[in-house]
C-alpha cells in the first residue's frame, strides 16, 4: 500500500502551519511592542521585556528573557543608550538567527550633549534623552523603522506590512491634528517633573519643564534640592508636578505641600497605566490628565 | 574598522576597607584597625565579532597582579542553544562562585570556597559549554566544564598537582510572580590527583536563590547554599569528608539603603582546622546604583581551632568607574 498520498497531506498541512506561523518579535518596551503589533497584525506574536510601570534604565538580565529571545526572529530596542540591558540579553539567549533593530534610527534626538559627559552629570545619556517615543510624531519614525526591520526577516509579508503601516500613519496623523488642538490651551504651561523624561512631549505640546525633583538625572532628591525647587516653583508660579508612576511620591508630596501644586502621575509608556493600553491611548492619557489638573489649577 | 568601535568596554572598581579585629587569630593580628586598598579590579569586555566576545578580569591585590579571568565566548550560532567559552573564567560549580565580590553585600566571600577553593574562590583555566533550554516561563541552564589550574581541597594552586577536572551544573530559573524569581541549581565536581595512586575528589553543591522586587526602592533577596565533598586519598587508604553551607537575608527598604544578616559553616578540608561557624549582619548605602557603595559588615566566628569567637567589623567603600553592566540574576 502506497503512504504517498498521507505524506503529501503531512506535506502541506505542515508548509501550511509554518506559512501561518506568526513572526516571534521581542521589544524593550510596550510603546515598541504596541506600534509592532499594529504594523505587524496577525502575522506577529510580539512580547515585551519591560511592563511599562518598570523603570526602563533599570531592568534585571533574567534568564527568562534569554529564553523569550531565544524564540524570537526580531528584536526591537529603544536605543539611545536606555535598554543597554538588552544587550547582555540577547546574548545570553544565544539566538544565531536574530535581527536587531534600533527604532531611533532617523529621530531627530534632543539634548544631546556637546561637551564631554562623565558621571558627575548624573545618570546623563551620552547619545542624547531616549525618551523619544512621547512625541507622537516620532511615533511615524518608529512604525517606519518597524516596518522595515519585519519585512527584513518576513518579507513574504511585506505587502501586508506595507498597508498597516500607511493605515498607522493616516491614524496617527490624524490624531496628532487633534491633540495638538486639545493641547492649544496648555501652550507655554510651565511644569516640574520628577525625572528628565518629557522633553519630546514637551516639545510636541508647546509646554515647558523648568525644574526636576531629581537634583540630576538617576539622583535621588535631596532636602538642599527641594528647597531651591520650592522657591523657583513659588517665584515662577508653577502648579504642576508631574511623575512617573514607578518613581517614590514622597519628594513629590512634600514640594506640593510647600507650593500648593498638584502632583500628577504622567504615564511615560503604555501600561504605566489604567487607560494608557496602547501607544494611541497613552496620548490620550496624558493630555487628559495634564489639561485636567491644568484646567483645575489655583 | 575604525578603531574606536573595537575598544573595549572598560571599568575599575576600587574596594577599600578599614577592618578591625578582636580575638583574631595570630596570623591576622589582634585589637588593631587596619586600612586596606583590599582589591582593584579591572574589567573589559567586548564583542570580537557578531558570534562572540571576549572578557578579561585583572585583579590587583597588594602589589600582585592576578588574572581572574580571561575568556573568549562563542555567544550563538552553534547547534543546541549551545554557548561555548574557552580561557581563565570562575568555574559555575555553585552560583556564588561565578560572581564577583563586589555584587555581594555581606563583603566577605563564603568559608567554604575559601577552604576548598582558595581565596579567590574556583578560579582555573578550562572549556565550558552551556545550554539554555526552555521550560515554559522558566529557563533551564545545562552546563558542563573541564579544566585545570584549581585548587581543592586546600591544596596548592599547582596545576602538576592534579588531572584534568570535569563539573556539571544544571540551574532552573523560575518566574514565581511578576516580581519574584527563584532558581535552583545543583552543581558536581570530580578530579583525580595527578600521582597515579587512584586519588581522587568529588564534590557536590546544591544552590537557591530567591528574589522579590517590587519596585526600584524594595527588594529581598535571599541565598543559601550547601556544599560536600570526599577525597580519596592516594593509594585509595583514607576518605575524609568535608562540606560547607552559606545563607544570607538581604533586605532592601529605601532605593539607597539595606541591612542584612549571613550565616557561613565550614567543615574544613584541612585536617586540623575542624569547623568553623561565622554569623554577621550587614547594612550599605549607595548613592546611585552601580556607581559606589559604603558597607558595613559585623561578624563573629567561632570554632575548635579558634582558641576565642573571633570579631570582625569591615568598613567597606567599593566604587565603579566605568560603563553599567547589569548583573545576570
Amino acid at each position: 500500500m502506497s503512504h504517498r498520498p498521507a505524506v503529501i497531506i503531512l506535506g502541506l498541512a505542515l508548509l501550511s502551519l509554518r506559512a501561518a506561523a506568526a513572526v516571534q518579535v521581542v521589544t524593550s518596551t510596550t510603546d515598541i511592542k504596541s506600534i509592532a503589533e499594529y504594523i505587524g497584525g496577525d502575522r506577529v506574536s510580539v512580547k515585551s521585556i519591560t511592563t511599562g510601570k518598570d523603570n526602563p534604565h533599570f531592568v534585571e538580565v533574567l534568564p527568562s528573557y534569554m529564553v523569550m529571545v531565544s524564540k524570537a526572529a526580531l528584536y526591537l530596542k529603544i536605543g539611545l543608550g536606555l535598554d543597554f540591558w538588552a544587550d547582555p540579553i540577547i546574548d545570553g539567549s544565544r539566538n544565531g538567527r536574530i535581527a536587531v533593530a534600533d527604532c531611533s534610527e532617523g529621530v531627530e534626538v534632543l539634548e544631546k550633549p556637546s561637551g564631554p559627559v562623565d558621571a558627575s552629570m548624573g545618570d546623563i545619556h551620552p547619545q542624547g534623552n531616549p525618551h523619544y517615543w512621547l512625541d507622537p510624531r516620532n511615533g511615524l519614525i518608529m512604525a517606519r523603522n518597524i516596518k522595515k526591520a519585519l519585512v527584513e526577516v518576513d518579507p513574504g509579508n511585506a505587502t501586508f506590512y506595507e498597508a498597516n503601516l500607511q493605515k498607522f500613519e493616516r491614524e496617527l496623523e490624524t490624531k496628532i491634528e487633534t491633540w495638538q488642538k486639545a493641547a492649544e490651551p496648555l501652550k507655554g504651561l510651565e511644569i516640574v517633573t520628577y525625572h528628565n523624561s518629557w522633553p519630546y512631549l514637551g516639545r510636541f505640546l508647546g509646554i515647558k519643564t523648568v525644574g526636576f525633583v531629581e537634583p540630576k538625572p538617576g539622583i535621588e532628591p535631596t532636602a538642599s534640592h527641594i528647597a531651591e525647587l520650592i522657591d523657583l516653583m513659588k517665584s515662577r508660579g508653577i502648579r504642576i508636578i508631574g511623575k512617573e508612576p514607578y518613581f517614590a511620591d514622597k519628594a513629590p508630596r512634600v514640594i506640593a505641600a510647600g507650593t500648593g501644586a498638584r502632583v500628577v502621575d504622567l504615564p511615560p509608556s503604555v501600561g504605566a497605566s489604567e487607560g494608557a493600553s496602547d501607544y494611541f491611548s497613552l496620548f490620550d492619557t496624558l493630555l487628559s490628565r495634564l489639561s485636567s489638573v491644568a484646567r483645575n489649577m489655583p | 574598522m575604525s578603531q574606536t568601535t573595537v575598544n573595549p568596554a572598560l571599568s575599575f572598581i576600587g574596594d577599600m576597607r578599614l577592618s578591625g579585629f578582636r580575638h583574631a587569630p595570630a596570623a591576622v593580628g589582634d585589637n588593631k584597625m587596619i586600612f586596606d586598598f583590599h582589591e582593584l579590579e579591572i574589567a573589559a569586555g567586548a564583542a570580537l565579532n557578531p558570534y562572540a566576545r571576549a572578557d578579561v578580569t585583572l585583579g590587583i591585590s597588594h602589589g600582585t597582579i592576578d588574572i581572574e579571568e580571561a575568556y573568549a565566548t562563542l555567544l550563538r550560532g552553534l547547534p543546541l542553544n549551545l554557548q561555548v567559552k574557552a580561557g581563565q573564567y570562575r568555574v559555575d560549580f555553585g552560583k556564588l562562585n561565578t560572581q564577583h565580590p563586589h555584587q555581594w553585600s555581606w563583603v566577605e566571600r563564603p568559608l567554604m570556597f575559601t577552604r576548598f577553593f582558595g581565596e579567590e574562590g574556583l578560579d582555573a583555566a578550562g572549556l565550558n559549554i552551556s545550554s539554555l533550554v526552555s521550560v515554559g516561563r522558566s529557563a533551564l541552564t545545562l552546563s558542563g566544564n573541564i579544566f585545570t589550574g584549581g585548587s581543592y581541597w586546600g591544596d596548592s594552586q599547582d596545576p602538576k598537582l592534579h588531572n584534568l577536572a570535569e563539573s556539571a551544573r544544571v540551574s532552573l530559573f523560575a518566574p514565581v510572580t511578576e516580581h519574584a524569581n527563584l532558581e535552583f541549581g545543583f552543581s558536581g565536581l570530580t578530579t583525580r590527583l595527578g600521582d597515579s595512586t587512584g586519588g581522587r575528589t568529588t564534590m557536590g553543591d546544591l544552590d537557591f536563590k530567591y528574589k522579590w522586587r517590587p519596585d526600584m526602592y524594595r527588594s529581598v533577596v535571599f541565598v543559601a547554599e550547601g556544599m560536600i565533598g570526599s577525597r580519596l586519598a592516594a593509594g585509595g587508604a583514607t576518605r575524609t569528608t568535608a562540606g560547607g553551607f552559606f545563607a544570607s537575608l538581604d533586605i532592601q527598604f529605601h532605593r539607597q539603603y539595606n541591612v542584612g544578616a549571613l550565616m557561613d559553616y565550614c567543615r574544613d578540608p584541612v585536617p586540623g582546622f575542624g569547623r568553623q561557624t561565622g554569623i554577621g549582619v550587614f547594612a550599605g548605602f549607595s548613592l546611585v546604583e552601580e556607581t559606589y557603595r559604603i558597607g558595613l559588615l559585623l561578624r563573629q566566628d567561632q570554632g575548635p581551632a579558634l582558641p576565642r569567637p573571633y570579631q570582625t567589623v569591615i568598613l567597606q567603600l567599593l566604587w565603579s568607574l566605568g560603563p553599567h553592566k547589569p548583573h545576570q540574576f
